[in-house]
């Protein structure tokens, strides 16, 4: 492993709530009159993929606002296909926020010609170049309807082209999610894959067979309703030791300890986990679990050296939230050449477990999050 | 990691990181999979099942390191057997192994070559490149492994012969070592990874790649030395995972392998899954073919029932054994196997009454079954017999009463009864009574064995969820004995998780439920007759022969895409043991495709465990299951 620079979000800026709107208020105003936003969103059911839009639209002209929609197809078969009418509803007041020219698709294809899962290879390709956002001074990535398996490579492609550019005009780049743990709840996952894999470009050493003798360490981050996910990704990974991330503190005092609960057998009689093991990050902040990660991966990188090295995998079956602070440890560890894999399972798609009457409600009491992840802040 | 409390609940084999720990798991029942003879050496084998079913144990079994521990502990009590089966079939001697087994997991990177932005033939060189890379890789590991030397510092001892040099062409020069191809390997497979999982992978296109699976020139004996003497008597490659391939990568692989010279040996482990839904309708068990070389494990234990038995058993207690905060040496005697007891008794002795009085109900004035009550009246035996009694009979009188018209009021005499009351009717008034009289059903280890259908993993989670209860009473001091009724509940909670995790567990998994509770619904329905007509009951319905060709024929499956589903959802259910498929079963002068049900989704549906009870279908009314469910034309009696 090449020596590590210092962590590069060691300080960040990190608004919530409230506060994301003043946030994109006294942002617009710093900025050139002339510069244009970028919004990337995915099509989806989930009205949280608007939430980004209208916090946007609140404090820029939408003249100033191109949309991307990341369309990505789960297939005939898919359960999500039941809620094709919630999705052109979002998809309609959408268009109702910026002038319908400034609103394009991008398709991301989720199946090979003979039925195998490609989603994140062919998500890293929706971006090819930093040329395709000159122009832009911002660009906001709302992953609140998008899967792992897409936005994971999305972020992290848009990172590496960013970091890429030399003369110092990068855009910012942003990532905004709406979190809300009711309306996680309700939506569930269906038809999970047989196997799990990993998302590209994180595969890191773990299945080269000259990197086999090396331990693997497995990082989850552990989510309510994940048992069967965890289990295939283990059997993926199979893994010398285990470290999960619980979300702690967290709004409801018990969540690490339910959590625990609920996977003891897994983790305790399946998987033989040691209780030492252990890693707490706070559940509303993504950068701690990005400094947690990365220091727990830089230890045991550090302590099996006299054996090789280890291969650490990280899995973020956890809220979207922490999810990019996993993606955030990754990624920049990948960066700085460590041997670093996310291992991920998609589902064939997603169903509402309640009505969808209510959705439009739920959507507006979630908490959306805005990290500020490249740009301006950290020159 | 922490000593096991529940050694039931260690993940699959594999997972078990102490060699030891797996060899004293391993039960050695699994190598009667094993076919006789030198072609297990000389001919490419196929082991195919759904996820589960023990290949990768298997598989691991061969290693070197696992090897080298069964000849250290050859003469621990524990490993004696599995040590004389496996001298038996010449993998390992008094003087050590004799067999180096390369294993290899193809649950890599592979299927990622597919979607580079490249054409076929340049595709497949870089896909024989890694495979040869990783194989010598893998093979240069075990061999140093297997005679305890170091690794890598040693490579430098190993040499190659002839054969080798000749397939990898002018990548080596004769007098290479280990060292030589570990560093060319290496070197390799690190472009090729690196290239794939670069942001853009500009700099593929000048990646290396190989014309063909050159590295299995290694397999020989003469091929791979350790101090100029050959590494072992055999070399086996052991490609685990083959189903992670694309269909085109795997078609390639099995080609190259299949046009192998004899005298190589190679085994490929795979679920079903890599198979097309075609090929997946018709990998049943099937009267007179010839399966040589391919290895279907469930079909291979359907057939010898009693062998898949007593493996479970055996891993059972060694499970049972390796346990650290208890003292049980078997599963069997913590299991309680039948409601002959004590404790049961006042349950039979208040069934009979209500029997015997909707038995006088349902004979009325009849003269005709006069001296079969009598005989009733007058049986001896234990209360569960007399109530088991008193059911059959009952059930022989609806019989009777359903085909009355025609017949002649001659009186029934007591030996017809007894003629009549064969064993399958017995089973079937036994189920009827426990459904009727909340009695418990399914318990004890032989039932255990059956719900495990083929299939060890599952049979583990039932076992794990039992001794799990086991454990915890010691704990608490109680006995260690598990009632029948306990049984009874915990199996019927598996069997409920089992259901709820089809929707997430397959694709097209809610179509693959609806058609999966619809076979069900409608096997209970059979099953619950009052006369009982399919007795002891109906657990799988059957498609024909003819009506299966269709489902696998493209043309009439493009003309009817409604069946297209329909036969990518039974190979689904297929591929994940939901349904268990026998072909060519013959009755009513034509031969069918019977679909049985897992045996874990019999216990929610109070279905007997039985494989006999099938009843045939149409295409048609399949697909209005899948998609509308089955409604049942008449209401069940329970």
């Amino acid at each position: 492993m090449k020596p590590v620079r210092k962590d590069r979000w060691a300080s960040y800026v990190h608004v919530s709530g409230d506060g994301v709107h003043t946030f994109l208020q006294e942002h617009v105003k710093t900025r050139d009159g002339n510069n244009k936003s970028c919004l990337i969103v995915g099509k989806g059911f989930d009205p949280r993929m608007l939430g980004g839009a209208t916090a946007l639209t609140a404090v820029l002209d939408p003249r100033q606002l191109s949309i991307i929609v990341l369309v990505f197809d789960e297939g005939p078969t898919s359960p999500s296909r039941k809620y094709d009418k919630l999705v052109q509803q979002n998809i309609d007041t959408l268009m109702r926020m910026v002038p319908s020219e400034q609103v394009r698709e991008r398709t991301i294809k989720m199946f090979s010609s003979e039925g195998r899962r490609v989603t994140s290879r062919s998500a890293e390709s929706v971006f090819r170049s930093a040329d395709e956002f000159s122009g832009f001074s911002d660009i906001f990535v709302d992953v609140s309807s998008l899967p792992r398996s897409v936005y994971f490579p999305v972020v992290a492609k848009l990172l590496h082209l960013l970091d890429g550019v030399k003369d110092g005009a990068a855009p910012n780049l942003f990532v905004m999610v709406s979190e809300s743990a009711e309306l996680d709840r309700r939506i569930v996952e269906e038809g999970i894959d047989e196997d799990a894999d990993y998302i590209h470009p994180f595969r890191g050493a773990v299945e080269r067979e000259s990197a086999a003798g090396r331990p693997k360490v497995w990082f989850p981050l552990l989510g309510e309703n994940q048992s069967v996910q965890l289990a295939r990704i283990y059997d993926l990974i199979n893994p010398a030791e285990i470290c999960p991330l619980l979300p702690s503190p967290s709004m409801d005092p018990r969540r690490g300890d339910n959590l625990v609960l609920e996977y003891r057998e897994l983790l305790f009689d399946r998987l033989r986990v040691e209780t030492r093991n252990f890693i707490y990050a706070s559940e509303t902040n993504a950068f701690e679990a990005y400094r947690q990660l990365r220091r727990a991966i830089l230890h045991y990188a550090e302590a099996l050296e006299p054996l090789g090295g280890s291969n650490a995998v990280i899995s973020a079956n956890s809220s979207k939230l922490l999810s990019v602070g996993a993606l955030l440890a990754a990624y920049e560890l990948k960066c700085d050449g460590a041997d670093i894999a996310i291992a991920h399972i998609e589902a064939h798609g997603y169903m509402l477990t309640d009505s969808e009457d209510d959705l439009d409600r739920l959507a507006s009491e979630s908490r959306l999050q805005c990290l500020w992840l490249s740009g301006g802040c950290y020159a | 990691m922490r000593e096991p409390r529940n050694p039931f609940r260690l993940r699959a084999s594999e997972a078990i990181e102490s060699d030891t720990t797996f060899l004293k798991l391993f039960g050695p029942g699994m190598l009667e999979l094993l076919p006789s003879g030198q072609h297990l050496w000389d001919k490419p084998q196929v082991f195919r099942s759904a996820p589960g079913a023990g290949k990768s144990s298997l598989l691991r079994l061969f290693t070197p390191s696992v090897l080298l521990t069964l000849h250290s502990f050859r003469r621990n009590d524990d490993l004696k057997e599995l040590y004389q089966k496996m001298a038996e079939i010449g993998v390992i001697g008094e003087e050590g192994p004799q067999l180096l087994g390369v294993f290899h997991s193809c649950a890599r990177n592979y299927a990622t070559l597919e979607d580079l932005e490249f054409d076929t033939a340049r595709k497949e060189r870089l896909l024989f490149g890694l495979l040869n890379a990783r194989v010598v890789l893998a093979a240069l590991r075990s061999a140093l492994v297997l005679h305890r030397l170091d690794y890598p510092a040693d490579l430098g001892r190993i040499t190659f012969g002839a054969n080798v040099f000749e397939a990898f062409g002018s990548t080596f020069s004769v007098g290479s070592t280990g060292e030589d191809l570990h560093r060319w390997a290496t070197k390799l497979e690190g472009a090729v990874c690196d290239a794939i999982d670069s942001f853009g992978g500009s700099d593929l296109k000048r990646l290396p790649g190989s014309e063909t699976f050159s590295a299995l020139s290694l397999l020989h004996r003469e091929s791979l030395m350790i101090d100029k003497k050959p590494v072992a008597e055999r070399v086996l490659l052991l490609l685990d995972d083959v189903h992670h391939l694309t269909h085109r990568q795997r078609s390639r692989v099995l080609k190259v392998v299949a046009e192998l010279r004899a005298g190589v040996g190679i085994w490929l482990a795979e679920r079903f899954e890599a198979l097309s839904s075609d090929e997946m309708l018709s990998s049943g068990m099937s009267e007179g073919r010839d399966y040589e070389g391919e290895i279907l494990l469930e079909r291979f234990w359907r057939e010898h029932p009693r062998k898949f038995e007593t493996l479970l058993l055996n891993v059972a207690d060694r499970r049972a054994n390796a346990a650290v905060d208890v003292e049980i040496s078997s599963l069997d005697s913590c299991l309680q196997a039948s409601l002959d007891g004590p404790e049961w008794v006042a349950k039979y002795e208040a069934a009979i009454p209500t029997i015997r009085s909707r038995v006088i109900k349902a004979v009325g004035d009849r003269s005709l079954f006069q001296a079969w009550i009598q005989a009733q009246e007058d049986a001896a035996g234990t209360a569960r017999d007399r109530s088991i009694s008193w059911r059959t009979l009952e059930i022989l009188v609806h019989r009777e009463i359903k085909r009355e018209q025609g017949s002649f009021d001659f009186p029934l005499s007591a030996s017809e009864l007894t003629e009549r009351s064969d064993s399958q009717l017995k089973a079937a008034a036994e189920l009827f009574l426990s459904q009727e009289f909340n009695l418990p059903y399914y318990f004890g280890t032989r039932k255990l064995a059956t719900l495990a259908s083929w299939n060890i993993e599952q049979f583990m989670r039932l076992a794990g969820d039992e001794f799990e209860e086991v454990v915890s009473s010691r704990t608490v001091r109680r006995a260690a004995t598990l009632d029948a009724g306990r049984q009874d509940i915990l199996l019927r909670a598996a069997s409920a998780s089992f259901w709820s995790e089809i929707p997430r567990r397959a694709r097209n998994g809610e179509k693959v439920l609806k058609l999966v509770e619809s076979i069900g619904r409608f096997c209970r329905q059979r099953t619950y007759e009052p006369s009982a007509s399919y007795d002891p009951g109906v657990t799988g319905i059957a498609i024909s022969m003819q009506d299966r060709e269709s489902l696998q024929d493209e043309g009439f499956l493009q003309r009817n895409p409604e069946y297209s589903v329909l036969a990518d959802v039974l190979a689904a259910a297929i591929a994940n043991n939901l349904l268990e498929p026998r072909l060519d079963s013959k009755a009513k002068g034509s031969s069918w495709m019977v679909l049985n049900l897992n045996r874990l989704l019999c216990v929610t549906l109070d279905l007997p465990l039985g494989y006999g009870g099938w009843k045939e279908q149409h295409l048609r009314d399949l697909y209005v299951w899948m998609t509308a469910g089955y409604k049942p034309k008449q209401a069940a009696l329970l």
